[in-house]
C-alpha cells in the first residue's frame, strides 16, 4: 500500500490498513459494504507541519482507498491529522467534530457521519 | 472500574445515589439531573459536606463559574443554534455581554422567573425543591449546582438560575478596578504626571464609589464578600484567579467569534446537504438499507425508516416434532436459564411459535408477543442480528392486535428492537421504535417530540434535531419517574442510553447502563452493552471487564464473546481476538453440525441463511488473521469453512 502512504501523516497509516482490509474482502462482502455506505469520501488532512494531503475512500463503485483528489466526491471533508485519528479511534464523534468546526464538510453531511463506521471496521455491538 | 464491577456495589445499588458518591471522576450529570427537581432525600445529594477548605475559598466561590459568557448557557444555545427558541435571546445576551459588560445590569426579575419556569416545566408543578431553591438560592442549592457544573457535559438542562444576578456586580467591579489599580501604580512613579494622575485617581475613585453604591443597592444581601470595599489590593488579590480565568475567556472569546463567522458556512453546508435532490436516495435510503447482500435483498424504504415487513423465515425444526409446544417452550427456557446452546434454544422457540395454539399460550400464561420477544432476544444474544430484527418485528406486529397487558412486554421488545437497529446503523428506524415505545408506555411524554420520519428530518434545520427532541423526552420521563415515584425504570434508562450511544456520547450512555444495572445487577445484556459502550468510546481495556462479567452470568453469550474479540482486536492482541471469534463461530456451528439436522434434505436454505448470519463474525475473524500476518488462513475465513481448519492451525477455542 505504498501508494497510499504519505510521510508525516498518522492518517495514512489508518487508511492503508483500511485499504488492506478492502483488498482482502471477498467480493460479496465488499458489495454489501458498498451498498451500506454508497458514497465517495474525499478527505483532505492537514498535519502538524501544515502540510496537506488528500485521500479518497470510494464506497460507491469500487470499494477502495486511493491518494489524491477525485472528480466527483459525494462528500468532501477537511480536518486535521489529529482529528482524523480521534474520529477513527472513537474518541471524538462526527457530530461534535462538525459542530465545533474541527471537521468541515461540503456535500452530504449525513454521509460524513457514516465515515466513523467505515473506519472502524470492528465495532462492538450493544 | 473496580467499584463498578464488584458485585457488592451492584447489590447495594438500589439507591443510585450511593453509586454517585462512590464514583468520583465519572460524569454524574445524569444522576443529578434526574434527581434534580425532586424533594426529600434527594436534596441530600445536592448538599456538599461542609469542610474547612471549602469555607476558606468561599469568598471566591460566591462568584460561581458563570459569567456573562456563561458556557453552559452558550453551549446549549449552540447545540440548538438552529433552533427557534434559543437564538434571539442569546444574541441579545451576547451583544450586551460583549459590548458593555461594565454597564450590564442584572437581568430583570421577569427573565429570571422565566428561567425558573423553563427549568421546572418538565414536572409542571413546582416541586418543593424549587421552592426551597427560590428562597434559599444563595445558599446550599446554588453551591450544589455549582458543584455539579464542571462535571456536567449535559448542559441544556442545567439551570442558570441565580448566576447572572450574583455575578454581574462582581464582574463589573473587576472591570472598574483595573484602571484604578493602574493609577495607583503610576502614582508613585512619575512626578510630572502626578497631578494629572491624582485627579484621574480621584475621579476614578469617585466613579467607582458611585457605581459601587448603586450596585450595592442592587446586590442581594448575601454578597458579603464586598465588605472588602476600599481595600483595592485585597480585592485585586482576591480577583487574580478570576483574572486568569478571564484571560482564558478572552482566548475562548476569539475562538468563538471565529466560530460565529464560520457559522454561515456551517448552515450553508447543512442546508446544502439537506436540500440536495439526491439526499433522499443516495444519502438516507442507502444508509437505512441493511442486510447481507443478496440474501436479504432490497427493502422498500418507508418514511419511518423501517425496513419493509418480511415474514419470519423459520429454520428447519423437525427434530423437535416429538415434543408438544408447551414442552418446547419449557425446554427452550430451561436451556436459556441453564446456559445451554443459544442456537438450540432458538430452534425450540421457533418450533413453539409454529406449533402453539391459543390454548398453549393460555396454559403458559404468555402472549405471542412475549414469545417473539424472547426469540428475538435470543437471536441477538447469539450474534444473529438480522434474525433478531425479523423476530422482533413479528412481535411488534403482534403487539398491534393486543389489548391488555401489552405494556408489560412491549417495553423490552421495543427497546431491544431499537438496539438491533442501532447495531445495524439503521438510526432512523431505531428512532421510530424508540418513539413508539414512548407512545405506547408513556403517552404523556410523546407530545414533546414528533414521530421521527425522513420527512421530519428534511423539514428540520438540523439532521440531529429529532434525535435531540427524543433524548429530551426520555430524559424528562426519567426525571419525572424518579421525582414522582422514586423509581429508576431500566427500560427508560436503556432507551436513553441507546440514544446517547447513537450520538457517540458514550459517557452519558455508560451512566445510563450503570443506572439500569443498579436495578438489574444480573442482566448480562446490560453488562455487554456497558462493555460495548466503553469499547466504542475508546476504552477497550475497561470494556473487557464488563464483557467478562456478562460471560460469567451467561457463558454462551455469543455477542459478548464476539465483543471480547473486538476489544482484543482493538487492543492489538490478535491471537486472542481470533480465538474469541472462533469460539463465537463455534457457537453457531454447534447446531448445524447436529447430525439429526444434517440428515434432513431440506435444510440447505437454513444452512445458507445460517452462513450469512455469521458473515460479520467471519469478516472480523479475517481482519484478525490478516493482522497476524496469516494471509492463507485469512483466505479460509469465510462462511462455510469448517472450524477444524483453524484448530489444526493451532488456535484454541
Amino acid at each position: 500500500m505504498s501508494d497510499i502512504k504519505e510521510e508525516g501523516f498518522k492518517t495514512s497509516d489508518v487508511l492503508s490498513t483500511l485499504a488492506g482490509v478492502f483488498d482482502k474482502m471477498p467480493e460479496s462482502e465488499k458489495k454489501n459494504q458498498i451498498k451500506k455506505t454508497n458514497g465517495i469520501f474525499q478527505i483532505t488532512v492537514k498535519n502538524a507541519q501544515g502540510k496537506e494531503a488528500t485521500w479518497v475512500i470510494d464506497l460507491k463503485n469500487e470499494g477502495k482507498v486511493s491518494k489524491g483528489p477525485t472528480k466527483k466526491p459525494d462528500v468532501t471533508m477537511n480536518l486535521s491529522d489529529d482529528t482524523f485519528i480521534q474520529l477513527a479511534d472513537g474518541k471524538l464523534n462526527g457530530q461534535k467534530a462538525f459542530m465545533t468546526g474541527a471537521l468541515k464538510v461540503k456535500g452530504n453531511v449525513m454521509l460524513a457521519t457514516k465515515l466513523d463506521g467505515v473506519l472502524k471496521g470492528a465495532k462492538a455491538k450493544l | 472500574m473496580q467499584s463498578l464491577l464488584s458485585g457488592a456495589d451492584c447489590s447495594t445499588a438500589s439507591n443510585p445515589l450511593k453509586q454517585i458518591t462512590q464514583r468520583e471522576g465519572v460524569d454524574q450529570s445524569l444522576f443529578r439531573d434526574r434527581v434534580g427537581p425532586s424533594s426529600g432525600p434527594s436534596n441530600q445529594a445536592f448538599r456538599p459536606i461542609p469542610s474547612g477548605p471549602a469555607q476558606a475559598i468561599q469568598p471566591l466561590r460566591v462568584n460561581p463559574t458563570p459569567h456573562p459568557f456563561n458556557l453552559s448557557h452558550l453551549s446549549s444555545a449552540l447545540a440548538a443554534s438552529t433552533s427557534r427558541h434559543a437564538s434571539p435571546q442569546f444574541d441579545a445576551e451576547w451583544e450586551r455581554a460583549s459590548i458593555a459588560p461594565v454597564h450590564r445590569q442584572p437581568p430583570p426579575p421577569a427573565l429570571l422567573s422565566a428561567e425558573y419556569q423553563s427549568w421546572t416545566s418538565p414536572s409542571h408543578t413546582p416541586s418543593p425543591w424549587v421552592a426551597a431553591f427560590a428562597t434559599n438560592g444563595k445558599g446550599k442549592g446554588r453551591e450544589a449546582i455549582e458543584q455539579s457544573m464542571p462535571a456536567a457535559p449535559y448542559r441544556p438542562y442545567m439551570p442558570s438560575i441565580g448566576y447572572q444576578p450574583t455575578f454581574q456586580p462582581m464582574y463589573s467591579g473587576y472591570q472598574q478596578q483595573q484602571p484604578i489599580d493602574r493609577a495607583v501604580h503610576h502614582y508613585g512613579r512619575s512626578e510630572t504626571e502626578q497631578k494629572d494622575m491624582e485627579a484621574a485617581f480621584e475621579r476614578a475613585l469617585e466613579d467607582a464609589r458611585l457605581q459601587r453604591n448603586a450596585e450595592v443597592t442592587q446586590e442581594q444581601p448575601a454578597e458579603g464578600v464586598r465588605e472588602a470595599k476600599g481595600d483595592f489590593d485585597a480585592v485585586w488579590e482576591s480577583l487574580k484567579p478570576e483574572a486568569e480565568r478571564l484571560n482564558k475567556l478572552a482566548e475562548w472569546e476569539s475562538d468563538f467569534s471565529q466560530f460565529v463567522s464560520d457559522e454561515d458556512d456551517l448552515f450553508e453546508t447543512l442546508n446544502d446537504s439537506l436540500n440536495r435532490p439526491d439526499v433522499g436516495q443516495t444519502g438516507l435510503d442507502d444508509q437505512l438499507e441493511f442486510g447481507s447482500g443478496e440474501y436479504l435483498g432490497n427493502f422498500l424504504q418507508s418514511d419511518d425508516g423501517l425496513p419493509a415487513y418480511r415474514p419470519y423465515e423459520f429454520s428447519d425444526s423437525h427434530q423437535f416434532d416429538h415434543m408438544s409446544a408447551t414442552a418446547a417452550w419449557a425446554e427452550g427456557n430451561r436451556i436459556l436459564a441453564s446456559g445451554g446452546s443459544l442456537s438450540d434454544a432458538t430452534g425450540l422457540l421457533e418450533f413453539f411459535i409454529q406449533q402453539a395454539k391459543m390454548d398453549d399460550y393460555n396454559q403458559l400464561g404468555i402472549t405471542d408477543v412475549e414469545a417473539w420477544s424472547l426469540l428475538g432476544k435470543t437471536h441477538a444474544m447469539n450474534e444473529k442480528e438480522s434474525r433478531a430484527m425479523e423476530a422482533f418485528e413479528q412481535g411488534r406486529k403482534a403487539l398491534e392486535g393486543e389489548d391488555s397487558g401489552r405494556e408489560k412486554v412491549a417495553g423490552e421488545l421495543l427497546i431491544n428492537l431499537a438496539i438491533s437497529y442501532v447495531n445495524e446503523s439503521l438510526d432512523l428506524a431505531a428512532l421510530t421504535i424508540l418513539h413508539q415505545f414512548l407512545t405506547l408506555n408513556h403517552p404523556s411524554h410523546t407530545t414533546t417530540s414528533a414521530a421521527p420520519s425522513r420527512h421530519a428530518i428534511s423539514e428540520s434545520t438540523s439532521p440531529w434535531a429529532i434525535h435531540q427532541s427524543l433524548t429530551d423526552a426520555y430524559l424528562a420521563l426519567a426525571r419525572e419517574q424518579y421525582a414522582k415515584q422514586g423509581i429508576v425504570d431500566p427500560d427508560v434508562q436503556v432507551g436513553l442510553g441507546t440514544l446517547y450511544y447513537m450520538m457517540g456520547e458514550y459517557d452519558q450512555a455508560r451512566d445510563c447502563w450503570v443506572a439500569a444495572l443498579g436495578e438489574r445487577p444480573n442482566d448480562y445484556l446490560l453488562w455487554n452493552r456497558l462493555g460495548a459502550t466503553l469499547a466504542n468510546g475508546g476504552n477497550p481495556e475497561e470494556a473487557v471487564d464488563a464483557y467478562r462479567r456478562a460471560l460469567e452470568l451467561k457463558p454462551t453469550f455469543t455477542r459478548a464473546i464476539f465483543n471480547l474479540g473486538v476489544a482484543c482486536l482493538n487492543i492489538g492482541v490478535y491471537r486472542e481476538a481470533a480465538e474469541h471469534f472462533l469460539a463465537a463461530l463455534s457457537m453457531h456451528q454447534r447446531d448445524s453440525s447436529n447430525p439429526e439436522k444434517n440428515r434432513d434434505g431440506n435444510n440447505t436454505t437454513s444452512n445458507v441463511t445460517g452462513m450469512y448470519e455469521s458473515g460479520g463474525l467471519w469478516n472480523t475473524l479475517r481482519r484478525a488473521l490478516s493482522a497476524m500476518d496469516m494471509p492463507d488462513l485469512a483466505e479460509e475465513a469465510r462462511p462455510g469453512t469448517d472450524l477444524e481448519v483453524f484448530r489444526l492451525a493451532g488456535f484454541e477455542f
